[in-house]
């Protein structure tokens, strides 16, 4: 019964992407509903196929009934089915939000017209699609065409704002298509050394040519281009711009998801796929050093921000240097702890940016300043950004304190001069985040609004960016408090993958 | 766990730390009726000092009451654990609660002061840290208690909001989140060496890592801990945090925040390295001097200080060193010296605190130069302040004598004479720097201006503290078996370090 979900769970978002813009240009009315229902049912699948996974092994589909390694097989064991269930699961909380910047100053979905706001249901519809495409995929082409479908949604969405996000989503297509060339060129030599695009069929083809100079220009090639969309420093150039400049749910969604399905895509390939082979090792390595790097100088520059979203997005540099350290540590442990980050992060700062695209739209400046006073204009969205924040310092009982704790293990256990660098860089990186996030909260609970400010709209929040932000805050204390279950989850996918892998060696 | 000590499973240290925390979400939810709210105040109060009460008997009998261990990372469980030490900590701390709140209500009210229900429901959430810090079983709940405590007090701080408070907030954060990271570094790493291994009387680290490990290990414990017990040099915050109303400067900066720091060096030092490791590692005598030099350090401070409430921060803070002194020495009668100093300075220490506060509120004067003629005034206040600073300089027949004494002997059984010649210097620069305070107010002739008659629920609260201390002293047991607890303490410890165990029975003033 799972087999044909795990196939829905592409299917449906991709056939969503164009039936949304249908149904708003047939029916003239707002595809609100048809999309938040659309993507629970996503969300529902992959939840199921989680169990499935969890209870009885990996979940596999052979699209068209081919099987790999000459066809195209989708497999979701305890590591995938979670992103996607993640990626799913995020996209909910969105889907109802206002589709066009500006509305959720006025709060009228009515200031876009039907057949526009279909269109950017549609794109976000097919960023899932390709998002869940990316953590699903076994095969290395594939993978690629999954990857351009979710960027090209991206760059609609992060677009649709106009003005300054035009500049912003081109610089971002600009980054976005040199990475994929890149790691198609990568693909491309792959195929060329091993006649084969199946991610398994690769691991084990690949040891009898590990001498070839082409396979280090390869492993070279794949890291360079996932790392840009992954936005490992210093290849983040586009991020800041892409997720300050989005309308606020698109920004809210992107952000939470959108570069840590790469990292993911990264974990897969270099940790499993090259992992036997010595470039595939070095570019590990490699990954190890600039998240460390990563870590630091994104922590260093959101403090110097006094934009709220810049901040966030800096921060966000930060959090994927955490992740692509963790990933290069390249042990179960480490993996788990990034995995764990991923989900810790993507949900505390989902609602972050949720937040703070709304209030930047609200008061039409995300200067840190216009957060002042919240804490009585706004005591529930107050609230929810406070712990969201606190997950980001890493700060008990949140979500962000329980990865913290879980990348500290995993640095303790690599030991030696990298452990001591990356426990190090994690110390570091947490106090900067203590330093940018308490000063704004200090402004929101404990500052005036400033005398000479006009009054902000109100409400400050629609409710449909209230009730997400409000629901994610709620899920960053429970992945707190019942962090244990996620965490053992992870680490059994994550030691299966490992043990899968070795058996496929023998 | 020790052979002579059974554990009970009971959910009763849940109840002692979740009623601070209970109340403080209550009390936010009333804040539009201001009676309803006190009550919650003071029935979180009462409630949780009843709680710690009836904790002490089965701790005095060995039979610690043990909460459940709920699963929460690998390695690392969320426990409380009602241990003797961590009774006395937490008995402490729930009766003056109970003495700063009623002081609270009338001290918010004779100074208008705003943001009340913010006020209350964050010190209720404070002592709530304090509790769990007391009844933490294991580093990770440590550490949990230990932030919350950070942030809760936070508000309290900076209450007045401005410019120059809202500066001081930030040092105060800069400081102890600073130490809070490191500690969260340093429990991960005790988990990681250690897992699921709670706080065991002598210690648990020896022989689980390298030696120049555990000096790191032990480096980053102690900055965690240190920020908050003010130890040189990481003390600034706390004369900066003077900047908050006087009842917080009270319970918060002379009991629950500053003793946690303390209660932290204790745990360090007897609870996971050990007396013996520490003199294996030779970590035992830097810490010793460290705290010998702060000691001094912030007595002489003190001696220059103007500001009323900044003395006395200077000199809470070279009070706090004798317990981390006493921690540092490691013998049995060292740390039962250094565990009474918790309760023999606190109950002293806040009715010095509470008299500045009265002080404040009656004649608006917070410097020692404006004291002046003060002395007829307001008598009640200044025999607080003479009794208390004559406790400070550990006079027999008050409780500092007890807690000093006992840290001698412990200095001298492991040889260390300087201990001695410290502790009497120390009690001569107390002197010199309390006895002036009194002098310029009750000697020195002049107009203090207006004084108000401060109202009663303002005067009572200090007069109990230096009453309650002066019990102390004489029967250092005082009612809630404080003396007991704080020698049990120490026995558990040297347990563990066996040949100094015979030092111990009978010993005590």
């Amino acid at each position: 019964m799972a087999e044909p979900l795990a196939g829905l769970l592409v299917a449906l978002p991709l056939a969503g992407a164009a039936v949304l813009p249908l149904l708003a240009a047939l029916t003239g009315r707002s595809t609100r509903w048809p999309a938040l229902v659309l993507h629970l049912a996503v969300a529902a699948a992959a939840a199921l196929v989680l169990a499935a996974a969890t209870g009885g092994g990996p979940v596999v589909h052979r699209m068209g009934g081919w099987p790999g390694p000459w066809g195209i097989e989708l497999r979701l064991d305890g590591l995938s089915s979670l992103i996607v269930l993640l990626v799913a699961g995020m996209s909910c909380f969105v889907a109802a939000a206002p589709a066009a910047p500006g509305a959720a100053v006025s709060g009228l979905a009515g200031r876009t017209s039907p057949i526009r706001e279909g269109l950017l249901r549609g794109a976000l519809s097919l960023l899932v699609a390709g998002l869940v495409g990316i953590a699903a995929t076994r095969d290395v082409f594939n993978l690629f065409v999954f990857l351009e479908i979710s960027s090209l949604a991206a760059y609609t969405l992060v677009a649709s704002a106009g003005g300054r996000a035009a500049v912003a989503a081109f610089r971002y297509l600009i980054a976005g298509t040199a990475a994929g060339s890149l790691y198609l060129l990568g693909v491309g030599f792959l195929y060329g050394l091993t006649g084969t695009l199946n991610m398994d069929d690769l691991a084990a083809r690949l040891p009898a040519v590990e001498a070839e100079a082409a396979l280090a220009v390869a492993a070279a090639l794949i890291a360079a281009g996932l790392s840009i969309k992954a936005a490992l420093f210093p290849l983040h150039g586009w991020l800041p711009d892409a997720y300050v400049f989005s309308p606020a749910p698109a920004a809210g969604f992107i952000a939470a998801v959108m570069a840590k399905v790469s990292a993911y895509a990264l974990l897969r390939l270099l940790g499993e796929t090259l992992s036997e082979i010595p470039a595939g090792a070095r570019a590990l390595e490699a990954m190890l050093w600039l998240g460390v790097l990563g870590v630091v100088a994104g922590g260093a520059m959101a403090v110097a921000q006094r934009d709220a979203p810049r901040m966030l997005a800096w921060s966000s540099v930060s959090a994927m240097g955490t992740i692509l350290l963790a990933v290069g540590m390249d042990s179960p442990l480490a993996w788990t702890a990034a995995l764990f980050h991923v989900v810790a992060h993507a949900v505390s700062k989902g609602c972050l940016f949720l937040g703070a695209g709304a209030l930047a739209e609200a008061h039409g400046s995300g200067h840190r300043d216009t957060w002042r006073g919240l804490g009585v204009e706004a005591p529930w969205t107050a609230i929810a950004l406070t712990v969201a924040a606190f997950s980001m310092i890493g700060l008990p009982p949140t979500a962000g304190f329980a990865s913290k704790y879980l990348l500290l293990s995993a640095s303790l256990a690599e030991g030696g001069v990298t452990g001591a660098v990356a426990f190090a860089a994690l110390v570091l990186s947490s106090l900067l985040a203590a330093v940018y996030f308490l000063r704004v909260l200090e402004g929101v609970w404990f500052r005036p609004r400033p005398r000479f400010e006009e009054p902000p709209p109100r409400p400050l929040l629609p409710r449909s960016l209230a009730a997400p932000v409000a629901a994610l805050a709620a899920l960053v204390l429970a992945l707190g408090i019942f962090a244990a279950p996620l965490e053992e989850r992870i680490l059994s996918g994550a030691a299966e993958a490992v043990a899968a892998a070795e058996a496929r060696e023998r | 766990m020790n052979a002579a000590v059974q554990d009970v499973v009971s959910l009763r240290p849940f109840l002692a730390v979740g009623i601070g925390f209970a109340a403080a979400v209550l009390i936010l939810l009333s804040s539009r009726r201001p009676k309803l709210r006190e009550t919650w105040t003071f029935l979180a109060a009462v409630g949780q000092l009843v709680v710690a009460v009836s904790m002490i008997p089965a701790a005095l009998l060995g039979e610690e009451l043990v909460t459940p261990a709920l699963g929460f990372l690998p390695g690392a469980p969320i426990q409380f654990r009602a241990d003797p030490l961590g009774v006395l900590f937490l008995t402490l701390s729930s009766l003056l609660w109970v003495v700063t709140s009623l002081y609270s209500v009338s001290y918010l009210e004779a100074l208008a002061m705003r943001h009340r229900t913010g006020y209350f429901a964050a010190f209720a959430a404070s002592v709530a840290s304090a509790a769990g810090i007391a009844l933490a079983a294991n580093p990770l709940t440590f550490l949990i208690c230990f932030e919350a405590l950070t942030l809760a007090t936070w508000p309290l701080v900076i209450h007045k909001r401005t410019e120059k408070v809202l500066g001081s907030g930030r040092t105060y954060l800069a400081y102890t989140l600073f130490a809070g990271q490191l500690l969260f570094a340093a429990v991960v790493w005790t988990a990681w060496l250690a897992p699921g291994v709670g706080f065991t009387p002598g210690g648990f680290l020896a022989g689980l890592a390298g030696d120049g490990a555990l000096r790191g290990l032990f480096a980053l414990f102690l900055v965690g801990v240190g920020v908050k017990a003010a130890v040189l040099p990481l003390h600034a915050w706390l004369p900066a945090a003077m900047v908050a109303p006087s009842p917080v400067s009270a319970l918060l900066h002379a009991v629950a925040v500053v003793k946690a720091g303390a209660f932290g060096v204790l745990r360090l030092t007897g609870w996971v390295f050990g007396p013996d490791l520490m003199r294996e590692l030779d970590l035992d005598w830097p810490l010793a001097l460290l705290a010998g030099a702060t000691i001094l350090f912030a007595s002489l401070r003190a001696l220059g200080e103007d500001h009323l409430k900044r003395r006395l921060a200077y000199s809470t803070v070279s009070q706090l060193s004798y317990i981390v002194l006493g921690a540092a020495i490691g013998t049995p009668l060292a740390l039962a010296g250094a565990a009474f100093h918790i309760v023999a300075h606190g109950f002293t220490k806040i009715s010095l605190f509470l008299s500045a506060g009265v002080i404040q509120v009656a004649a608006g004067k917070e410097r020692i130069s404006e004291l002046r003629g003060l002395g007829r005034r307001l008598p009640f206040v200044f025999v607080c302040i003479g009794l208390g600073g004559l406790g400070m300089a550990g006079v027999p027949l008050l409780p500092g004598f007890v807690s000093k004494w006992n840290l001698a002997l412990g200095g001298l059984a492991v040889g260390e004479v300087w201990v001695v010649v410290l502790l009497v210097a120390s009690g001569l620069l107390n002197l010199a720097y309390y006895f002036p305070i009194v002098r310029t107010a009750v000697f020195e002739p002049g107009h203090p201006g207006a004084v108000a008659r401060p109202p009663n629920l303002l005067q009572q609260p200090p007069l109990f503290a230096i009453l309650f201390a002066v019990a102390l002293g004489v029967w250092p047991n005082a009612g809630l078996m404080f003396w007991n607890l704080a020698q049990l303490a120490a026995m558990y410890v040297g347990a563990g370090a066996a040949e100094l165990t015979a030092a111990l029975p009978g010993a005590g003033p």
